[in-house]
């Protein structure tokens, strides 16, 4: 209905016979109307083509019938395809406008200045919202995994909108999590994970609520920009000390045409459990005892039978004739009788679904778009979900040529219930019937979880039910979120722009849990309510100018000052036992709530300016300086101001023209970053302590604070080689970067002696050196089929260069394995017990055979992976694109807190060797051949009696828990179709596409067994860990898009 | 170029602009919330809290060590496996939350002129101190507990003082604190958990931690011990009734006794056979106040210790900690009266005081037993049972312990196992100082290293062939402050459960 306002396709019939059509039509600039000459316009798969005239007009004849693809090609402009479906003797109309807001040949950077990539002297990376959305993550920041050189992302979970940690050329900091600065439409998104889930085990809530920037809604992104390292960031200031992701939205002018439209689309996607433990199903509860009996007897499930206060399965054999007394049984011997699947049996399929509608339009002197998102999430878990709703609008008017204003909104209403816990604790399923819970256990009996009196129904007087967990113990979460932004122009002359901007990103988040009445772990129940408002304010203005000095010599200039303002205003309480059952509030609190509240403010004043040369359009000089003044700093210092230079030449251009080569670019770029702090750095304060009885209590802050404090500064060299060939048919992008950090702002551990934990001071250097290459090949451009291939590889050192003096060690945290930085040794390295060993290297074995411990401990590498890598195959066949990804991280290593207990408590597969017969040790994967005391080769067979012993000793060697990290994936494949325009017109609809998309379909190779090795936590630095996360699951499904 | 100057000029304009127009930049990193300053008497019943929790639940392995308890399902204690990330709790919370707090409290009272909380701070360190060292042996003390710049020197790497020094600097401590002591002074008030705020109780309190300090120097320096004790005995100043106890009582959760949260949801640890079969032997009244009767045959069975993984005993076939044990209102234990009396006891038996040692013997057992009469034991338990959550085994009020009588004390000190003999002190005293001590905190253990009395042998699992005499350093100070330790290792010989201290030589 509006195909004439869209104006891409006019169907006409001629007459006559022949065996071929005729298209032709105009071509225009999208945003001026005007029509565009010597554009380049071809057939797909043919050798026939033509160009667009000085009027713009063009027109191609001889075309065979049939599906037939249209390319539009213009410099500077995206280019344009279209699908038509030529019938005999018949000519089609068909008139392109080219939007010059293309992705292609242009980059977003700072302050969302559109630059020609030809004339950056850094490197950056954009991805099309397209590219992007086309196999979606319910995590935006999820849906960047693979898809570009130097970005590292660290997927969560099957958890409900868990943690997502994304990464640029390494890490940098020690103290903050190290992720890039989000930047959407020149806001300043906030990103934090507060309250994130630590692993540090026996807390009575570790929830991982996920990464702030989930929130963003990827069906309203038009493109992403990568600037990785600080170069590309130097004019954002320090807070994009980690590299900039700069996201566009879309808006009205995006279609290119002049008119109303609407576009819908729907994703329905399926979660299935993609990797989970292998479990044995041969003994069930109890233990070992010290004769060598593997025993086990109900009675209360706390230690009134024999062994019923365990969750270990080193009791008697399953499905062995042997009867016992269970806890289902009401004290009758019942068949001891295994249940292989029990434990995956309690998860459940999950779903996505998402909808969207964008309604837009646009006019000659303004534009407009309004969408609305709404995403539903049910999980793997029993009873847990979110949803979340977008709303977004954008428009902009032109009040005149001198004029313009252009606003956006975004509200975000994101509810989650029962987001998983994780790490070493009671409420953490994957905890409970992971590692605890007797393999003979079936979970059907348990899933009447409790009795007509509300009395929770277990196994164990211990642990919790799981399914009392899903549906007694909840936690829910409750996000508003307003991004909001407007800008207003003002041409002064031709030459400059002078441009006012304000945007806010504000949101709350209420978070509640409950941990109920009669829970073991909470007798007397417990409730939190946490609250937290966060405000980022930025306000700026900026004078841009264009200038071309001589006839060979351009500059483009940016001078701006810009305030940023970040509030952060939190308040909790926790009532640690209730009144009444079932009502959760902090009122029914039997006792007096342990309550908190927290203001932060923390101000960065800035100026800025930037010079960019262009000499004849082959050679590029950017010079940029900016200076902030932080409120976090001591005023003597508070102060810094910090350059860059890059510099691009297109030698290509300058060698004139060679056949084989078609561009041709040298890049080299030197940033030096200042960063700064938290608020409150300077002073210490007396904190707040849980009352006794109703003597309110207070406690020194066990921090030492300096009222010295310097800026913390990041410098960065760059060089990058960009070359394509043969027609742009093959072409990589090379880049090679160092980038060192100083006087990092942290709290590092002292002895406690001194009275103190930590105390804030400047040290300390770390070291990031690497390489990022991608490469294109176009491995078949000409038929009618079209390959595309792109690889991208990333190779970076991230090392530990120095501490403060006499500090060996700064620990960022761990569980079975210490995650630190040592000077001298890789970021993130994970430190832990080894084996005992012999000048052979081999392992020593004691008298009963069992591997001994050395508990010097030792370092087993980094978290961090030493090259990573994707490939992307692109495959177009008329109304056909198929796509898949691959991608690997290759070193690196984790440390797996499920194998760990999972041999401890005999639930592993593994744990059957010795129980049904006897072996004798080797060194397992860690030596080739196990020695005695005495040196002579292990021949001690380990039977039932030791195998006891075998595993609790395995375990406490953190060596043993610690795997190769590696994994390759195959990460997304997308099959689209493009519903032929004859259907759709008989819809009524512009166009129709389908869509069968997964990610995370399958690990093709992994190191770790049990677990997926790509596993975060949380956001901070300590990763490397597997903490009983709840397991990862793979997705799949439809995604229908139409447009009216 | 000139186009560049204008643009240099601009930024320069701009640059004064932003600074100019922001008035209230400077201010914005003012902490609006928490104070800098706290009164101490909001971080005196903090410390105290903290000291106490810490002594009665993470070291809860000095009372299996010295066998008053077992452990029947984890049992690596009892068995002396010893885990090095072990230790860093204790030590971290005595230097950081407790000695720091009152160290800030000692500088507070200082700058306020306010003796008697100086006093009250200085004793509690001194008694901190004196665990600490008794439990590691050398140890930073002169220098600890200076990292904060208001200390005067700035020092975050203290070195480890010698143990012989420390007692010195200990003595010394407590006098300089009963020096300051004006008892008709105010000090805490409400805020005072164990005394309320009676200076004149905290000076006596002072005098019998020296009674305790001077007596544990007994084997290794003699001389010092007993001048040092007939100063303390001629001064008059120390616990002259159960009145005088130093205890800290605790209410209900969240502020329940460590023991009542240790084992309300699991019992781990149980009463042993080695303290449960010399009850029973003695006809110790006691029995009953200590364990509870098992569930099965309702008897008093205890567990052997160092047993791995149980051995084939059961929950319900041993007996429970008594519920007076169990309960959360049990007190605190930091030192009795009973305590000052079997030093009394010991250094007349010395002939270094005179008096009756039998009379001090006696009112040493019979001050302990009175502990445990009925209207205390109905104190702790009346509001037991009526919090399942808490009564882990659910003990009924009908399996509560009776109090203990006059006439069962006077029927016990009659038997020729427990009467007095003058020439058996060692033992008699080791014996019931030992069975008075179950349960407080870390003095059983530290008693029995220095008299080695009863006779206490590894059971059968153990990995060492000896009790442990010592707890090892945290493996967090290798790291943090490594050459003191390394010094510090050095000199004592090694840093294991075995390795004996100057006090145990």
């Amino acid at each position: 209905m509006n195909r004439l306002k869209y104006s891409l396709l006019i169907i006409l019939f001629s007459v006559g016979f022949s065996q071929t059509g005729k298209i032709h039509g105009l071509v225009k600039d999208a945003e001026s109307g005007n029509t565009l000459a010597g554009a380049n316009i071809s057939i797909s798969g043919t050798e026939l083509g033509a160009a667009s005239d000085v009027n713009g007009f063009f027109e191609v004849e001889n075309i065979p019938v049939g599906a037939q693809t249209i390319i539009v090609n213009y410099i500077g402009y995206a280019e344009f395809s279209q699908s038509v479906d030529l019938d005999e003797g018949a000519e089609y109309e068909l008139n392109v406008s080219l939007s010059p807001e293309a992705i292609a040949g242009m980059v977003v950077t700072a302050f969302g200045i559109q630059r020609e990539e030809r004339s950056l002297g850094f490197s950056s990376q954009s991805i099309s919202g397209d590219d992007l959305m086309g196999a979606p993550d319910a995590n935006v920041i999820s849906s960047l995994n693979g898809k570009a050189a130097g970005v590292d992302v660290i997927n969560s979970t099957g958890n409900v909108g868990g943690s997502t940690k994304i990464v640029l050329r390494g890490n940098s900091s020690l103290s903050n999590d190290n992720q890039p600065l989000i930047i959407v439409d020149g806001v300043y998104i906030d990103n934090s994970n507060f309250d994130q889930a630590q692993a540090s085990g026996w807390s009575t809530s570790e929830i991982d609520y996920g990464n702030a920037a989930m929130d963003l809604n990827g069906e309203d992104i038009k493109s992403v920009t990568i600037l990785k390292g600080p170069n590309a960031a130097a004019l954002y200031g320090s807070r994009a000390a980690n590299g900039a992701i700069i996201i566009e939205t879309k808006d009205g002018k995006e279609k290119g045409q002049y008119g109303f439209g609407i576009d819908v689309k729907t994703t329905n996607m399926t979660q299935t459990i993609l990797e989970f433990p292998e479990y044995q199903n041969n003994y069930g509860q109890g233990k070992i005892d010290s004769e060598g009996i593997p025993r086990f007897e109900y009675g209360d499930g706390k230690g009134g039978g024999v062994f019923d206060a365990v969750g270990e399965s080193w009791g008697p054999k399953m499905d062995d004739g042997y009867k016992n007394t269970q806890w289902w049984s009401n004290g009758e011997l019942m068949p001891w009788n295994s249940n292989p699947g029990n434990t995956r049996s309690f998860f459940e399929n999950g779903s996505e679904v998402t909808n969207t509608v964008a309604l837009y339009g646009s006019f000659e002197n303004s534009n407009f778009r309004l969408s609305s998102s709404k995403l539903k999430v049910d999980g793997i878990t029993p009873n847990a979900g979110m949803e979340k709703l977008n709303v977004q609008f954008s428009g902009g008017m032109k009040f005149s040529d001198k004029l313009s204003a252009n606003a956006r909104v975004s509200q975000i209403t994101m509810e989650a219930l029962n987001r998983a816990e994780a790490g070493y604790n009671w409420n953490n399923v994957m905890f409970t019937i992971g590692q605890w819970t007797g393999r003979q256990i079936d979970m059907d009996k348990l899933s009447d979880y409790k009795d007509s009196d509300g009395v929770m129904r277990n196994w164990s007087g211990i642990h919790e039910n799981p399914y009392w967990i899903q549906y007694e113990n909840t936690n829910g979460q409750l996000r508003n979120r307003v991004i909001g932004s407007m800008d207003l122009n003002y041409n002064l002359n031709d030459q400059i722009e002078i441009q006012a901007f304000f945007g806010n990103d504000w949101y709350t988040d209420r978070r509640n849990a409950v941990y109920a009445k009669g829970s073991h772990r909470t007798p007397n129940g417990e409730y939190y309510e946490r609250f937290r408002e966060v405000r980022n304010e930025s306000s700026r203005l900026i004078a841009k100018g264009d200038f071309k000095l001589t006839d060979d010599l351009s500059v483009v200039t940016n001078i701006g000052a810009e305030r940023v303002e970040n509030g952060i205003v939190t308040s909790s309480a926790h009532a640690k036992a209730l009144s009444l059952p079932n009502l959760y509030t902090i009122e029914n609190a039997a006792i007096r709530p342990t309550l908190t509240a927290y203001q932060g403010d923390k101000r960065v004043n800035s100026v800025f300016g930037s010079a960019s040369f262009g000499y004849r359009d082959y050679l590029y000089v950017d010079i940029t300086g900016r200076n902030d003044w932080s409120s976090t700093l001591p005023k003597e210092n508070n102060s810094y101001f910090y350059p860059s230079m890059s510099t691009g030449l297109v030698f290509s251009d300058l060698l004139g023209s060679i056949d084989w080569l078609s561009y041709g670019k040298l890049r080299f770029g030197w940033t030096k970053v200042g960063s700064d702090t938290d608020p409150y750095q300077l002073q210490g304060t007396y904190v707040s302590q849980d009352a006794i009885g109703n003597l309110p209590t207070y406690s020194i802050d066990s921090k030492l604070y300096n009222r010295d404090l310097l800026p913390e500064e990041t410098s960065s060299v760059e060089f990058g080689l960009e070359m394509s060939f043969l027609n742009n048919r093959l072409g990589f992008d090379l880049t090679h970067y160092v980038s060192n950090t100083r006087n990092q702002i942290l709290p590092v551990q002292v002895s406690r002696t001194s009275g103190y934990s930590s105390q804030v001071v400047n040290i300390g250097e770390i070291e990031n050196k690497g390489i990022e290459l991608i490469a294109n090949y176009k491995v078949l451009n000409n038929g009618p089929v079209r390959w595309d291939v792109t690889f991208n590889y990333t190779t970076n050192k991230n090392m530990v260069v120095s501490l403060a003096p006499g500090l060996e060690t700064y620990k960022f945290g761990g569980r079975g394995a210490s995650v630190e930085a040592r000077p001298g040794e890789a970021f993130g390295t994970l430190y832990g017990t080894q084996y005992l060993r012999n000048d052979a290297g081999k392992i020593i074995v004691n008298s009963k055979g069992v591997p001994m411990r050395n508990t010097t401990i030792k370092g087993f590498g980094t978290y961090s992976p030493d090259w990573a890598g994707g490939m992307q195959n692109s495959f177009s066949y008329k109304d056909w694109r198929f796509s898949f990804t691959i991608d690997t991280k290759q070193g690196g290593v984790i440390h797996s807190d499920h194998y760990r207990w999972g041999r401890y408590s005999g639930t592993l597969i593994e744990t059957l060797d010795g129980r049904d017969n006897t072996f004798v040790y080797d060194g397992d994967r860690h030596s080739d051949g196990a020695v005695k005391e005495d040196g002579s080769p292990n021949d001690i067979p380990i039977d039932m009696k030791t195998v006891y012993d075998f595993n609790r000793h395995y375990y406490r060697i953190t060596e043993s828990t610690i795997f190769p990290a590696d994994f390759i994936k195959l990460r997304e494949v997308q099959l689209n179709y493009a519903v032929p325009k004859r259907f759709s017109d008989r819809l009524g609809l512009n166009r129709i596409n389908v869509a069968f998309i997964g990610r995370n379909l399958l690990i093709l190779d992994k190191k770790v067994p049990h677990i997926d090795p790509e596993t975060a936590l949380n956001n901070s630095n300590m990763q490397g860990i597997e903490s009983n996360q709840i397991p990862p699951v793979r997705r799949f499904g439809i995604s229908i898009s139409t447009s009216l | 170029m000139n186009r560049l100057k204008v643009s240099f000029k601009l930024i320069t304009l701009l640059s004064i602009l932003v600074i100019s127009c922001d008035d209230g930049f400077d201010e914005l990193n003012e902490n609006p919330n928490a104070n800098t300053a706290a009164d101490a008497s909001y971080i005196l019943p903090y410390a105290l809290e903290e000291a106490l929790g810490t002594i009665d639940w993470s070291l809860e392995f000095s009372k299996i060590y010295v066998q008053h308890m077992s452990q029947l399902l984890y049992a690596s204690t009892g068995q002396y496996i010893y885990n090095p990330e072990s230790a860093d709790g204790e030590w971290n919370v005595f230097y950081s939350t407790v000695l720091e707090n009152l160290t800030r409290i000692e500088y507070q009272a200082i700058a306020n002129s306010k003796p008697n909380r100086e006093a009250v701070a200085l004793i509690l360190k001194t008694w901190l101190f004196h665990i600490m060292t008794d439990l590691w042996g050398d140890i930073p003390y002169s220098e600890a507990n200076k990292g904060n710049p208001s200390s005067g020197d700035k020092i975050v790497s203290p070195k480890y003082d010698t143990q012989q020094s420390i007692y010195a600097g200990l003595i010394n401590a407590l006098d300089t604190a009963i020096g300051k002591i004006d008892v008709s002074g105010k000090s805490f008030g409400g805020a005072d958990l164990i005394y309320g705020g009676d200076m004149s109780k905290w000076k006596k309190f002072a005098g019998s931690l020296k009674l305790h300090i001077y007596m544990r120097m007994s084997e290794v320096d003699p001389g010092t011990a007993e001048s040092g004790i007939k100063s303390v005995v001629s001064s008059g100043n120390y616990f002259s009734s159960n009145d005088d106890s130093a205890l800290k009582p605790y209410i209900d959760y969240p502020n329940n006794h460590p023991s009542n949260e240790m084992n309300r949801l699991r019992e781990d640890d149980k009463i042993s056979t080695t303290v449960l079969d010399t009850l029973k032997v003695l006809n110790d009244p006691r029995l009953r106040v200590y364990a509870a009767p098992n569930g099965q045959k309702s008897e008093y069975w205890g567990l052997p210790p160092s047993l791995a993984q149980g051995a084939g005993y059961t929950n319900s076939g041993v007996s429970p900690i008594g519920a007076y044990f169990l309960a959360p209102r049990q007190p605190g234990v930091i030192m009795t009266y009973s305590e000052v009396q079997f030093i009394l006891c010991e250094a007349a038996a010395r002939g270094w005081i005179s008096g009756s040692a039998e009379t001090y013997y006696n009112d040493a057992i019979r001050a302990n037993m009175n502990m445990y009469t009925q209207d205390k034991l109905d104190a702790v338990l009346g509001t037991f049972p009526g919090d399942p959550a808490y009564n882990v085994i659910n003990l009924k009020s009908s399996e509560f312990p009776t109090g203990i009588t006059t006439a069962e004390i006077d029927a016990y000190l009659a038997q020729s196992a427990v009467a007095w003999d003058n020439s058996k002190w060692r033992e008699k005293i080791g014996l019931q100082k030992w069975l008075k001590s179950y349960r407080q905190g870390t003095q059983g253990w530290f008693e029995w290293r220095r008299i080695n009395y009863p006779e206490i042998k590894p059971g059968r699992d153990a990995v060492l062939s000896e009790v442990p005499r010592r707890w090892a350093y945290p493996l967090i100070e290798q790291s943090l402050n490594g050459t003191n330790y390394t010094e510090a290792v050095s000199r004592m010989g090694g840093d294991d459960l075995l390795t004996k201290m100057w006090i145990d030589k």
